[in-house]
């Protein structure tokens, strides 16, 4: 059985007036222990798609699965609690600003494994450490630290109740590059030592695939494609993920202008357009993309795309 | 590369409050040749914005320059007694990190850009009209009729950021400051900027100085590349020498961590260590004892500046 | 440690600003007077009328009333009365108006609905006019009077803290200590508030200001403290007949302090606001 498994999920925001569809029919697995990366630029709802997973925001319509039981119905809520935890962008704006770090990690010993006080901060030490805080950090505040010890904080935090899933809703944005490699390390040396399953959630096409097994490519509330790393970069199907690579910066290489593949902008989450939502910008557009849908189709073994001009 | 005749030319410039050892910019020198894009990179904290706002004449109160010239053309903007650049529109103009900052959400797009050129190049009502929709449409905004009709609010990032572009164009800038101006945009509006910055440079003629913390898209736009860190300037050199050549030890350590999520070999000795010489050794693997003097900056070839005690001719 | 921490940051704040200086030195002055000071002085309520409408001297440093009670005793006796009442009421106004803002923002719906709905009501109503109909309706003592205005501050906190509620939810912070156990109530009091009320804390010291004019007001039109009690409101209303008959001390000394301690607690409301935004 699948770790998460994730059926036809919808999430509208607004009024019926002025309706957002910000997911617009998600289908996704995650099994135990791996790592799915989750690639979209703005709009794509790949951050909505991960709060809902972690629990903080309820779909529309669809439903969630967590080792089986449906964690989208109300009463189901509590069954994950912290099995599911998530480690935010912006670590500085995910920890209160009001006390220190390490009565923050030591939170979810108390309130979730149920310690006392002691007990819980003695854990709570050893935790900072084991993401090489020194216990000279326990007492500071956020404001006394850096951004990439903040973040390594919030991992302390998510790892404290042992959860079987850690949802990671772009961890390196606000890091300086140079960070970025200290925190990849720190990830996937939890990962290897307790077997937790991530959702690596990202617009940093370099970054995910050095982390995950499989991707998901987001566009506009639906998964465009879905494969393994190796078949997204070597056997790429997809128009859109084509564009994101192409487009993508890199170091090296001449410095010639880029092909935009991509025309135009992302259409807004309110006026989305009928047929495929790529249909206003790109390259293979056709009569029959204008009309119908397309849907996610397994194009050859592990490797899913949703368009008509793939066969 | 040959190096073109300098448009601007920055030498020695320091910036601060009053103290010199605690500099926000010491001794910054560096070049921008006519149509060239020069990229300025740094972390937080490296001091490229404030390089910027310096060169803008922009810099917030306490902050002075406090020594260095930057000249235009050959002519040195610093007046000695005023400690910062006064400069006109002609000469430098810029663009922001944050489009929607940076325009006026109480106007509309078309007074704003009329404004800027009635202000700048001195026009008339109706010539300012017809100027701002040939300047919205130069930029690459469809229909610059109904976008000049809307409210900042109303437009998407990508494209308030080509607004801000047409704004800068406006006053024919030698040169065009843009500090992270696609920081924040989607990968594939970025490409768009990218592309509209060189058609700009191509058909107008005005260097581009790009800041931005992201190396590999200083890689994609520019012919040459500017390394700071904590105000000092590391490495000054052409793009391809810079990625096949790098001399110092803070560009070889930039360009690993963008290039590969290798293991990290992560040196601190702590914020404080020789403060007084080169900034950048207490994080440098090869840090030595000269290190606690300031590097000079030295020429290696005529494209290739470096401020480093490790690197002379003969470790070439 | 909290507690350390926030009076560390107090001082240091009140050395660099001059006007927060000023305001603080005003309100110490006046505390610590109104405190020690009647220890060595008259007692405000003696009466002797053979030396009744004695001007300022130095014997009776702001004069005798027609009583010939001593002014400045009485005026330091007002003093603790009054900036005692202020106090008060600015905090009650606040602890009420933040539980309630903190209810309002955090539970939302119908509660809110309604929270917000009375607050509008009640702020339909100008300060001292809602007084004087509550004084009217549950009748006239120190206590009732104080009470009265007390309930026209509580919706200005309210609906501070309601937004800054409503802010602070959004943010990854909670989200985080969501998923960390936190209950909703452990999530509005420990969590959010502290986050939340910096602003109603500015608030307070402005209310209280607002509060002395306001008692010192209805005091003078004869609502809530009375004669003989030495009230700066009822010193003011009792000497000021004896203006026409030139006798100009009597009103002056507690009308400037209704102004001196109203304008204390604005100078340090005022910096610590913007200090805050």
């Amino acid at each position: 059985m699948a770790l998460i498994e994730v059926n036809e999920l919808i999430k509208n925001f607004g009024s019926r007036r002025n309706l957002s569809t910000v997911i617009r029919g998600v289908d996704l697995r995650i099994e135990k222990g791996e790592t799915v990366g989750l690639v979209g630029e703005s709009g794509s709802g790949k951050t909505t798609l991960g709060r809902m997973v972690a629990g903080l925001i309820q779909p529309t319509s669809g439903k969630i699965f967590f080792e089986g039981v449906d964690i989208s119905r109300r009463e189901n809520r509590m069954h994950a609690l912290g099995r599911i935890q998530m480690v935010f962008q912006n670590p500085i704006q995910s920890l209160n600003r009001q006390f220190s770090v390490g009565l923050q990690v030591a939170e979810p010993f108390r309130l979730l494994k149920k310690l006392e006080k002691s007990e819980a901060v003695e854990h709570a030490r050893a935790s900072m450490n084991s993401v090489d805080l020194e216990d000279k950090y326990f007492k500071r505040k956020p404001s006394q630290m850096s951004g990439g010890q903040l973040q390594r904080v919030a991992i302390a935090r998510a790892l404290a109740s042992q959860p079987e899933l850690i949802v990671l809703d772009e961890p390196t944005a606000s890091l300086d590059k140079t960070i970025h490699a200290v925190i990849i390390e720190l990830l996937l040396s939890v990962q290897r030592e307790s077997g937790v399953s991530f959702l690596f959630i990202t617009h940093d096409l370099t970054l995910v695939r050095s982390i995950s097994s499989r991707i998901g490519v987001m566009y506009l509330g639906r998964i465009v494609e879905l494969a393994t790393a190796e078949q997204l970069f070597q056997n790429t199907l997809h128009p859109y993920t084509k564009a994101l690579l192409s487009a993508a910066p890199k170091v090296g290489g001449s410095a010639r202008p880029k092909k935009i593949t991509l025309i135009g902008e992302t259409p807004s989450a309110r006026a989305v357009p009928f047929g495929c939502s790529l249909q206003n910008r790109c390259p293979l557009v056709h009569e029959r993309c204008r009309v119908e849908m397309p849907k996610l189709i397994e194009v050859t073994h592990g490797h899913h795309v949703e368009c008509f001009a793939v066969k | 590369m040959k190096k073109r005749p300098d448009v601007l030319c920055v030498d020695g410039l320091s910036v601060g409050i009053g103290d010199q050892n605690d500099s926000i910019l010491k001794n910054v020198c560096f070049s921008v040749g006519e149509g060239e894009i020069v990229g300025l990179v740094g972390e937080s904290g490296s001091g490229k914005t404030m390089l910027s706002l310096a060169l803008m004449g922009l810099l917030p109160k306490p902050l002075q320059i406090s020594s260095g010239k930057v000249k235009v053309d050959g002519q040195d903007l610093i007046i000695d007694k005023s400690k910062r650049v006064e400069r006109t529109a002609s000469q430098l103009a810029m663009v922001f990190q944050n489009p929607k900052n940076a325009l006026n959400p109480t106007m509309r797009i078309g007074s704003q850009v009329e404004r800027s050129l009635r202000i700048n190049q001195k026009l008339n009502k109706k010539d300012a009209r017809l100027k701002s929709l040939e300047s919205l449409s130069d930029v690459g905004l469809p229909d610059p009729e109904q976008v000049s009709k809307k409210y900042p609010h109303q437009l998407s990032g990508g494209m308030c950021q080509r607004v801000v572009i047409a704004m800068a164009l406006a006053c024919r800038p030698r040169i065009l400051i843009a500090d992270e101006p696609t920081t924040g945009l989607d990968v594939t509006i970025q490409a768009q900027i990218f592309d509209l910055i060189r058609k700009v440079r191509d058909e107008t003629g005005c260097s581009v100085i790009f800041i931005s913390h992201d190396l590999a898209a200083i890689s994609e736009l520019c012919g040459y590349v500017a390394v700071l860190y904590r105000g000092q300037l590391m490495e000054f050199t052409t793009r391809d020498q810079l990625f096949e050549k790098s001399l110092h030890p803070y560009t070889k350590l930039l360009i690993s961590s963008v290039t590969s999520i290798a293991k990290p070999k992560v040196v601190d000795r702590g914020p404080d260590y020789f403060s007084n010489g080169c900034r950048f050794a207490h994080r440098c693997p090869e840090a030595i004892e000269f290190c606690a003097e300031t590097p000079k900056l030295q020429k290696f070839n005529t494209t290739h500046y470096v401020s480093c005690h490790l690197v002379n001719d003969k470790t070439y | 440690m909290q507690t350390q921490a926030i009076s560390k940051v107090v001082v240091t704040k009140v050395r660099s600003q001059p006007m927060l200086l000023t305001g603080f030195a005003i309100l110490l002055i006046l505390i610590f007077s109104a405190i020690v000071l009647p220890i060595f002085l008259r007692d405000p309520l003696a009466t002797d009328v053979s030396i009744a409408f004695q001007p300022p001297s130095l014997r009776f440093f702001f004069g005798t009333d027609k009583f010939g009670r001593d002014i400045f005793s009485r005026c330091l006796s007002a003093a603790r009365m009054d900036i005692a009442i202020g106090l008060s009421i600015a905090f009650v106004a606040m602890v009420i108006g933040v539980i309630l803002g903190i209810i309002a923002g955090a539970v939302g719906g119908r509660v809110d609905e309604v929270i917000m709905r009375s607050t509008d009501l009640i702020l339909a109503f100008p300060g001292f006019v809602l007084a004087l109909v509550i004084v009217a309706v549950i009748g006239d003592s120190v206590l009732k009077v104080s009470i009265a205005v007390t309930v026209g501050f509580i919706p200005y906190f309210v609906r501070l803290i309601r937004s800054e509620v409503l802010l602070q939810r959004e943010l990854d912070y909670v989200s985080a200590a969501k998923l960390v156990g936190n209950s909703r109530t452990r999530l509005a009091y420990f969590h959010i508030l502290p986050n939340a009320i910096g602003s109603s804390v500015v608030q307070a010291t402005l209310v209280a200001g607002w509060s002395i004019n306001t008692v010192a007001g209805l005091a003078f039109l004869g609502v809530g403290i009375r004669p003989p009690t030495a009230e700066w409101g009822v010193m003011v209303a009792e000497g000021a007949n004896d203006i026409a008959t030139g006798f100009w001390w009597t009103s002056l000394a507690p009308g400037a302090l209704i102004v001196i301690a109203s304008l204390a607690f604005h100078l340090i409301g005022d910096q610590l606001s913007e200090e805050t935004t």
